[in-house]
């Protein structure tokens, strides 16, 4: 508008600078602004002022608004789905009011189980929220339905709706995408997993083989050992290092066949009679061969215990390698069942039980674990092995002497606690409420059962100057509860 | 009467109360409930032996509770309303204790008692008086005023983005001192403007012409009209008795909050109320101001139905008012609201207020099948035929508007001026909703 110019520039330089005439402003400005400069009672600043005020009122008034016909629009297709109820939405709106990820993500699996979506109002939170966590977006991309995926279009910070085929991942991905791919089609379908690995080996840098070559960690087999071997002879020690771990995982691998072959030489079960011959003596005789093959002690063997160690460093490395062999080589070693092997060790090589367990989980002989349950010894890798009734069973009877390492694991379980366990553990937690504090529960209350919430008050610390701490945390805790009970109760009605 | 929850956390003082307000909406902590049609009670066991008692008016949304919390409405208030929300199933309609019954009493006694306070005598010489000697005051300030506003279009505002905050402050207390404060807020509101926004020269002269014409205005008011005097003497800073406005008849209509807004001004809350009246039509503006520690006379929040008599402010174009007396309506429905049918009719309507008040402030509007879309990397409101109003850069919750409208246009409650607009709430499925 050009006579809203007028008023600008004048009073950008100033009315002491010469000011343009009169001659540019509008018809129905002109006749008043003459009028205006023919008043002689009042100064150049005045004159302009009034004129300027003249002129702003008429561009208010003759506001007109910009019309534009042809703007693409797209509008948001109409949903199969339901929405959720009322209720759920209201806890929804608690649980982002909370900003607790953990109970969002009960309540969208729910919300998925159901077959149901969140109201429009809460798309543009969730959907925030699922921008920062990855584990979130499958199912916030699920609950919110055609409308959150018209949204996504439209504000490129949730472009996660948009989905690429596995192969256009694999060929132009980030390299956390390609590995977060290979790792999810190592779970599936390892062969494939593997052979889109080798299709690309070779245009990969070698920090991003590393990388690569780790996730074949999950159901790492024999289909893999060929590859494998060959990658021995690879440049980069980092990568050479990477696929001797790997080898080390498989059984019947070049390095488990080598270990093997010196175990048999060097551990064996001697059965001798005792007593006249009344009597059977056994024994597990160990002793190294006098020459060792130094390659073993390349492939991540250790040759010495150390300065401090209380065991031999043939022993040591004898240990190594039993933890470093299947179980199952054991049983054809000493020509008995896994039980009995078990026992044989227990009783004869006890200093080795141990070793055997380790081995046990690194080449997850899930059959074994059974011998091992009144062991003394805890093995962590076993909790995943494990059947669901049996994990709480195997970490309760550890619970009391070593109570947070027992919670440390326990929160790694993938279901929720039990009733009793969950109550165990809060009687340990309550001696270390600065540990298990708000932030603590917020994290994992996926895993505390809501039957809880009954027993809660109950539940004290044994020193009285923690009682404070622990009430803090406890009645966070109660609230957290509250919310979960809400919704599974909004999603059950 | 029924609120919703955002209604609810709406009456919250702050963040931290909401916060509470929420923990307390579970029936573990409510020893006792109840109901009837005019108080809704609650027990809440607090950290002391004995139940805090919490009541609410629901026929004009008061609050009392024997908790010791300064803020108002406390946290045992919002908790209980908000538990009613969501399970009004767990309220019955018992018999009303003697706690609350005595207080519902009591405000109507003293709701009939304001009515009947006999009015002091007033000594109408020494009244005149002050006035006089005020009006001089604000004279002389306007004088001064007038030369400084010279001064600044005579130099030029190329170079007043450098003048430092003393500048704009000296000016702003020599208002205060011509006991001008309207003009005061004026000439900060002038400093306060975004010198790094590309622009802002339109925004500058715009705030600057607004305070020449009532400082001009001001000197030149027996020519005026009365209601156009009103206007620049409340500009100037003049109050208006409220108890004499109280004292007219003022506008009986069913109102629906669509909009409110708090901000802190030296220790003082403003907050603004945005209603429109469904029979009449009529936009309104109800502030409040209420000084730390004191308890809100009026209870609303957006969406809410009341039943209210509203008085007008004297103007050429009357908005600003106050409620005489309301209770709690039933919820309408979008099609109660005559809305404007578009961007043009929104232009008329401005141009015939900018006739009568060239410097008014912003107003809402409702304005029906408005669609959110974007254009030039900006957002904007478009209506059935085309035109387009931008959307204010500083509204924050485009997203949730997108995320309502799906593409699809909304009856929307907007304020602004010319062709930028903020919305404040939308009709979706019926419900109002605040964004």
């Amino acid at each position: 508008m050009k006579a809203w110019e007028y008023v600008i520039n004048t009073a950008m330089l100033g009315t002491d600078k010469p000011m343009p005439g009169n001659q540019n402003l509008p018809d129905s400005i002109t006749e008043i602004a003459v009028k205006i400069d023919a008043i002689d009672s009042i100064d150049k600043e005045a004159k302009f002022l009034q004129k300027a005020s003249v002129i702003y009122n008429y561009r208010q008034c003759g506001f007109t608004p910009f019309q534009k016909q042809d703007l693409p629009v797209t509008i948001a297709s109409e949903e199969i789905k339901p929405y959720c109820s009322l209720l759920a939405a209201s806890v929804l709106n608690d649980i982002l009011n909370e900003d607790n990820t953990a109970l969002l993500e009960l309540w969208m699996s729910r919300c998925c189980e159901k077959g149901q979506l969140f109201l429009p109002d809460a798309l543009p939170a969730v959907l925030d929220k699922a921008e920062k966590d990855t584990s979130l977006r499958s199912m916030a991309i699920a609950c919110s339905g055609n409308r959150g995926e018209w949204l996504s279009k439209l504000n490129p910070v949730w472009g996660y709706f948009r989905t690429f085929p596995d192969e256009e991942i694999w060929q132009t991905g980030k390299p956390e995408e390609r590995a977060a791919l290979l790792k999810k089609m190592r779970q599936d379908d390892p062969g494939r997993a593997r052979e889109w690995l080798q299709q690309t080996w070779e245009q990969e840098t070698a920090a991003s083989k590393v990388e690569l070559l780790k996730t074949l960690r999950i159901n790492a087999g024999t289909g893999d050992l060929e590859w494998l071997e060959s990658l021995l002879n690879e440049k980069g020690q980092k990568v050479k290092d990477e696929a001797i771990a790997l080898l080390k995982l498989i059984p019947g691998s070049s390095i488990v066949n080598q270990y093997e072959g010196l175990l048999k030489q060097s551990v064996n079960l001697k059965k001798e009679k005792a007593l006249l011959g009344m009597m059977n003596k056994v024994s597990i005789w160990q002793k190294l061969p006098a020459v060792v093959d130094e390659s073993i002690f390349k492939s991540g063997i250790e040759k010495l215990a150390g300065q401090k160690a209380s065991i031999t460093d043939e022993s040591f490395i004898l240990y190594q390698l039993i933890g470093s062999v299947p179980p199952s080589f054991w049983e054809k070693q000493f020509e008995c069942t896994p039980g009995q092997v078990v026992e044989y060790f227990d009783k004869y090589a006890n200093d080795k039980v141990t070793a055997l367990g380790l081995a046990v989980s690194r080449f997850k002989q899930k059959e074994w674990i059974s011998y091992f349950l009144e062991q003394p010894g805890f093995y962590p890798d076993f909790i995943e092995m494990m059947a669901t009734v049996e994990q709480e069973k195997y970490l309760t009877r550890f619970l009391k002497a070593d109570a947070q390492n027992m919670i440390h694991y326990a929160l790694r379980l993938k279901h929720e606690w039990g009733l009793d366990f969950a109550l165990l553990a809060f009687r340990e937690m309550a001696n270390h409420p600065y540990e298990y504090n708000r932030a603590f529960f917020s994290k994992h209350i996926k895993l505390i059962p809501v039957s809880t919430l009954s027993h809660l008050e109950k539940i004290e610390p044994k020193d009285a100057n923690l009682q404070n701490a622990w009430e803090k945390g406890k009645h966070h805790l109660i609230k957290l509860l509250g919310l979960k009970q809400q919704t599974l109760k909004a999603f059950n009605a | 009467m029924q609120l919703t929850e955002d209604q609810i956390y709406a009456l919250a003082p702050d963040e931290a109360s909401k916060k509470a307000g929420r923990d307390l909406a579970t029936p573990a902590k409510w020893v006792t409930k109840g109901i009837n049609d005019q108080a809704l009670w609650g027990e809440c066991q607090g950290s002391g032996s004995k139940p805090y008692q919490t009541q609410v008016d629901l026929s004009a949304i008061a609050f009392k509770c024997s908790c010791p919390s300064r803020k108002f409405p406390c946290k045992h208030g919002l908790g209980l309303l908000l538990l009613c929300a969501r399970q009004p199933g767990l309220f019955t309609n018992a018999n009303i204790p003697a706690w609350v019954s005595d207080w519902i009493s009591k405000r109507s006694e003293k709701e009939e008692k304001k009515v009947e306070k006999a009015e002091k005598p007033i000594d109408e010489a020494a009244q005149a008086k002050r006035q006089q000697s005020r009006e001089q005051k604000v004279s002389a300030g306007i004088n001064e005023l007038l030369i400084w506003v010279k001064d600044i279009v005579r130099n030029g505002i190329l170079t007043v983005p450098e003048k430092g905050a003393g500048y704009w402050d000296n000016m702003a207390r020599r208002m205060v001192d011509a006991q001008a404060s309207g003009m005061a807020a004026m000439v900060k509101n002038l400093g306060a403007t975004n010198f790094w926004n590309e622009g802002w020269q339109d925004n500058f002269m715009d705030k600057l012409l607004q305070l020449y014409l009532v400082a001009e205005s001001y000197q030149r008011l027996p020519g005026i009209n009365p209601l156009l005097q009103q206007d620049i003497r409340s500009a100037i800073g003049f109050t208006v008795n409220q108890d004499e406005l109280r004292q007219q008849s003022g506008l009986t209509d069913t109102w629906l909050v669509i909009g409110k807004d708090s901000r802190d001004e030296q220790q003082i809350t403003v907050e603004q109320n945005w209603l429109y009246g469904l029979k009449s039509n009529q936009y309104a503006l109800v502030l409040q101001f209420i000084a730390r520690g004191q308890v809100a006379q009026l209870s609303i929040s957006t969406g809410m139905y009341l039943d209210a008599e509203l008085s007008y402010f004297p103007s050429v174009v009357p908005y600003r008012a106050i409620i005489k007396n309301h209770v709690a309506a039933k919820s309408g429905s979008a099609h109660d609201i005559k809305s404007f049918n578009g961007w043009q009719q929104v232009a008329i309507q401005e141009t015939s207020l900018n006739s009568r008040l060239p410097f008014r402030n912003e107003m809402p509007f409702i304005i029906a099948a408005l669609k959110p879309v974007q254009y030039q990397k900006q957002w904007w409101l478009q209506d059935q035929e085309g035109c387009l109003c931008r959307i204010a850069s500083d509204f924050k919750n485009i997203w949730q508007l997108m995320a309502l409208s799906g593409g699809e246009p909304l009856t929307m409650t907007v304020i602004g001026k010319e062709n930028e607009y903020k919305p404040l709430g939308v009709w979706h499925q019926n419900n109002y909703k605040t964004i």
